[in-house]
């Protein structure tokens, strides 16, 4: 995608020519796009054939009203029916599908019976006021501060997880956000949550270009507990992106007796002339609070915040991607952490059927190789189809 | 003595051509010039034709100068709403979906999509036509109806160019670049480019159709299509801000 935006600037360019001052508006005041996706899920356990299985058949829907020129309203919500072994077989597996960690709860199963469970969840409702210079958004939204690709130290208000990728939009916050445009690429941003225990988290970020560099910085109060602070960059080495966090929390309690929790990542990623894609990152987290007990399938959001987005310690990451055919998209991923003895491999394939259908496998295996923890591994497989409209 | 011959046989065309007052260079710098203009808003479509398959891509564009420029794609529906912004050196990728701002680095450009035809070298044109090469005067055709100058162009020395020659076909009436060949350095043709239906938008007549044809790769093209186009909108330098990305319709 970007290559081609890249193309499309030069053929814009040499497009332009003399001529007159016109203006012309082709926006809509409303809109509807979404998808719907359906995915089988297999779970496979080490060294057990008691396999398990799940079926998500899952459409969202993205509505945005432009109702003047300064003020957007935007509602989207995903409808998920889930039915297969682990609905009826797993303990708290409805709660979790139900599990809404917003002020306001708007997440319900309407239909809830042994075999199956439909749920209906509001991830995004705001309002937003823009002026030349600055922007308001009040309401459920995504903020997301966040410069690296899968840890993301700096994105205090919504931590997601890298595992969980069937949820592309990943979740958003109940918050209050004002920006302030002090150039072309450079903002203020004064930002306010509340959580489901009413905790506030509220933070100020200043971002901004220099030397081709993009540079932020960040301070605040995270969930009433912790001050926080962190800076962010993303820039090139050698024509690949090269981007870092890193954030500090420290307790705003006995501050002087406690220690704090830092969390660091940097990034490098190189694209080379026949589309070969090749990515690095590591996470540095010094909270030991967690982890070796977790489940692949509960390393989703809910489980991690933002001071703990992963396992605790060293984790590196590294990714290769390559499109075998136009049509056709492969990559491997891995992660090691080798403070609690472990590491995942994640292939997948992607296949273009048409301009708004793909077919996806992807499989997530994690395994415990050192003995440091008592996990046992598992593989995890799912096969996706994708329509989008 | 053929190369001499062929070299005072190319020299009678260019006299007798330049009769008319340009030179192969004033040409090609006309034709330049009616490629780089101020600013530009419109939408187009691209196409990726293959044997058994094709895909599209849409999107509205927004272009000031050089340095400028803001594309918003329209479709496919999975990649409508990404903005991509470009301000002198630096680009953005802005994907609303997930609220993310993502800084694009230079080895990225080199990542095709879907296996355009679009080269990364006669598109992402870091080189100038005008200034990269030496120009000679072939002669006249006519292609396609159009009475054109028929130029080739030779890159210089250490001009970043990965072309061996470039032939040009320009428009004689209006300096519309309405076809070219592009060879390697071994004289092989690689790709042809062809201009068609030359349409009024806003006060101009452009081509609004430009195919990419690689040679030796039957059934293949790459189809640009505008569908609509103005020219030279006052658009203030604040227009191309990551402020606008998150707000253009």
């Amino acid at each position: 995608m970007q290559r081609l935006f890249y193309i499309l600037h030069v053929i814009i360019l040499s497009i332009g020519t003399n001529a007159q001052d016109s203006t012309y508006s082709g926006e809509k005041h409303l809109s509807l796009n979404g998808y719907v996706k359906d995915m089988q899920t297999v779970i496979i356990p080490n060294n057990d054939k008691n396999w398990q299985t799940d079926n998500l058949i899952h459409n969202r829907l993205n509505f945005k009203w432009n109702i003047s020129r300064n003020f957007t309203f935007c509602l989207e919500e995903r409808n998920r029916f889930y039915w297969g072994e682990l609905v009826k077989s797993m303990p708290g597996y409805k709660d979790y599908i139900s599990y809404d960690n917003g002020l306001v709860n708007m997440s319900w199963n309407i239909l809830n019976d042994s075999a199956y469970v439909l749920n209906i969840a509001i991830d995004r409702v705001w309002i937003d006021f823009a002026q030349p210079k600055f922007q308001i958004t009040v309401g459920r939204q995504r903020i997301n501060w966040s410069q690296t690709y899968v840890w993301n130290p700096n994105d205090i208000f919504n931590t997601y997880s890298y595992f969980d990728f069937d949820y592309e939009e990943k979740p958003g916050s109940d918050a209050v956000r004002f920006q302030y445009f002090t150039g072309p690429a450079s903002r203020l941003e004064i930002a306010a949550k509340a959580n489901k225990q009413q905790r506030i988290t509220a933070a100020a970020l200043y971002r901004f270009n220099k030397w081709e560099y993009d540079f932020q910085a960040l301070a605040g109060l995270f969930e009433q507990h912790d001050l926080v602070a962190g800076i962010g960059w993303a820039g090139q080495i050698a024509k690949g992106g090269f981007k870092g966090e890193a954030t500090y929390f420290h307790p705003v309690r006995n501050f002087n007796d406690t220690t704090g929790v830092f969390l660091a990542s940097v990034e490098y990623d190189y694209t080379f002339k026949n589309s070969l894609f090749l990515q690095f990152e590591g996470l540095y987290n010094s909270n030991s609070f967690n982890s070796a007990d977790l489940l692949l399938q509960q390393m989703n959001a809910q489980l991690l915040n933002p001071k703990n987005p992963f396992l605790s310690g060293f984790s590196v990451f590294g990714n290769i991607s390559y499109p075998v055919t136009p049509l056709i998209n492969a990559s491997l991923a891995g992660i090691l952490n080798p403070d609690n003895g472990m590491y995942f491999i994640i292939p997948s394939v992607t296949v273009s059927l048409s301009n708004n259908l793909d077919l996806s496998l992807i499989v997530q295996s994690f395994q415990s190789y050192s003995g440091k923890s008592a996990i046992i591994g598992e593989t995890l497989v799912f096969i996706r189809m994708k329509g989008s409209f | 003595m053929r190369n001499l011959l062929n070299l005072l046989f190319f020299c009678l065309i260019g006299i007798t051509v330049t009769g008319q007052g340009l030179t192969a260079k004033e040409i090609i710098q006309k034709a330049d010039d009616k490629n780089r203009g101020l600013s530009s808003q419109g939408e187009m479509t691209m196409t990726i034709i293959r044997p058994d398959w094709t895909r599209a891509v849409s999107m509205k564009t927004w272009s000031k100068g050089k340095e400028y420029s803001l594309v918003l794609i329209t479709d496919p529906a999975k990649d409508k709403g990404q903005v991509f912004l470009k301000l002198k050196n630096d680009m953005w990728n802005w994907i609303p979906a997930i609220d993310k701002l993502i800084k694009i680095p230079p080895s990225m450009m080199l990542q095709s999509w879907m296996g355009s035809d679009f080269t990364n070298d006669d598109l992402v044109r870091e080189s100038s036509i005008v200034i990269d090469y030496s120009h000679k005067l072939l002669g006249k055709e006519t292609i396609r109806g159009y009475d054109c100058y028929k130029i080739e162009l030779i890159p210089l020395p250490d001009a970043p160019v990965v072309w061996g020659k470039v032939i040009m076909w320009v428009t004689t009436a209006s300096y519309d670049q309405w076809k070219a060949e592009y060879y390697d350095e071994d004289n092989h043709l690689i790709n042809i480019s062809n201009s068609y239906d030359i349409k009024k938008m806003s006060d101009r007549e452009v081509p609004t159709k430009i195919e990419i044809i690689p040679q030796n790769k039957t059934g293949q093209k790459t189809v640009l299509q505008i569908n609509r186009m103005q020219f030279n909108i006052k658009m203030d330098d604040s227009f191309f801000s990551q402020q606008n990305m998150r707000k253009v319709k």
